[in-house]
């Protein structure tokens, strides 16, 4: 069960400053203030995906990529396998939104993206991984660890 | 991707993380805001002045699903939010609110208006209230006169202005 499901209108803007919050953050505090204030949101907002992460239970996630990704208009796919859960994203709305208003897209969101989810796999059976394919485009892949 | 509906999440921990640091520094972080709002608002707000933030509140009401009036009269907008989207989130939230997140509303917006040469009065009302208003003046004279109002009813710590 998802913990937050909005409805209604977007404000899409919002991906701008977040990316602007972003470098302020680096260029004032350093990186560990980047990986400070993601990992308190990916694991105190979302505490009940993290949780459920923590316990091998990635329905959440699943829950959260679909809905979201549905609600941005994200051209995606996930696929789901016994050991792993994989993203595709063909075209991110993050970055769409940026080049729609007149920006230039901003990488520094992919590495958020690539922060959160190391969060919300920190003390799982998971490991995250992401790999950008292209200008608009990425992979992210959440892979159960082998143990010996 | 931290999606535009949950964006108010993450910036409720950047507060908390801000705070946590040096004083000054939400304050420092409320001025990038308002530089990062130039780039929807500034032009509207220079060429229509009251007119053109009328048009951009309006464009807000709808995207940001607000339940809020906006009144355009000569001399004045005022934009009265009932149920703010917001701080409804920020409440509904694992992550615990910041105590002061309604802060960061006059902290954007006062410094825009002052740019333009306006005066405003903004009433947060009660930070724990998902309810607010504030005034925007052509004149400082009636600025003044919305603040000694406000003042008399309200604590002077839910009341900010530009002038």
């Amino acid at each position: 069960m998802l913990r937050y499901q909005s409805t209604g209108e977007l404000h899409k803007d919002f991906h701008i400053i977040f990316c602007n919050t972003l470098h302020y953050l680096q260029e004032n505090f350093g990186e560990e203030a980047v990986r400070e204030v993601l990992k308190n949101t990916a694991q105190n907002v979302y505490r009940t995906m993290y949780e459920k992460l923590c316990s091998g239970d990635a329905s959440e996630l699943l829950e959260y990529w679909d809905y979201y990704m549905k609600r941005e208009d994200a051209d995606y796919l996930i696929e789901k396998c016994d050991d792993e859960i994989r993203l595709t994203v063909n075209s991110c709305p993050l970055l769409r939104h940026f080049q729609k208003s007149g920006l230039k897209p901003d990488p520094v969101a992919c590495k958020a993206t690539a922060i959160f989810n190391d969060a919300l796999c920190e003390n799982s059976p998971f490991s995250a991984e992401l790999e950008k394919t292209g200008e608009f485009s990425c992979c992210q892949i959440l892979r159960k660890k082998v143990t010996p | 991707m931290i999606p535009s509906d949950h964006f108010v999440k993450f910036y409720n921990e950047v507060f908390k993380f801000l705070d946590s640091r040096n004083s000054g520094e939400l304050e420092k972080y409320y001025s990038l805001v308002s530089r990062n709002q130039e780039f929807h608002c500034l032009e509207l707000f220079r060429t229509k002045g009251l007119q053109g933030m009328y048009e951009y509140w309006e464009h807000i009401r709808i995207e940001e699903n607000c339940d809020m009036e906006l009144f355009l009269e000569p001399g004045c907008f005022h934009c009265k939010m009932a149920v703010c989207p917001s701080l409804s989130k920020i409440t509904d939230n694992d992550g615990g609110a910041y105590p002061k997140y309604c802060d960061h509303c006059p902290g954007w917006i006062l410094p825009l208006i002052t740019k333009v040469g306006f005066f405003a009065v903004y009433n947060i009302i009660d930070r724990k209230k998902p309810a607010c208003e504030f005034f925007i003046y052509e004149k400082q004279t009636d600025a003044q006169k919305k603040l000694a109002e406000l003042q008399a009813v309200y604590s002077k710590d839910v009341i900010k202005y530009n002038f």
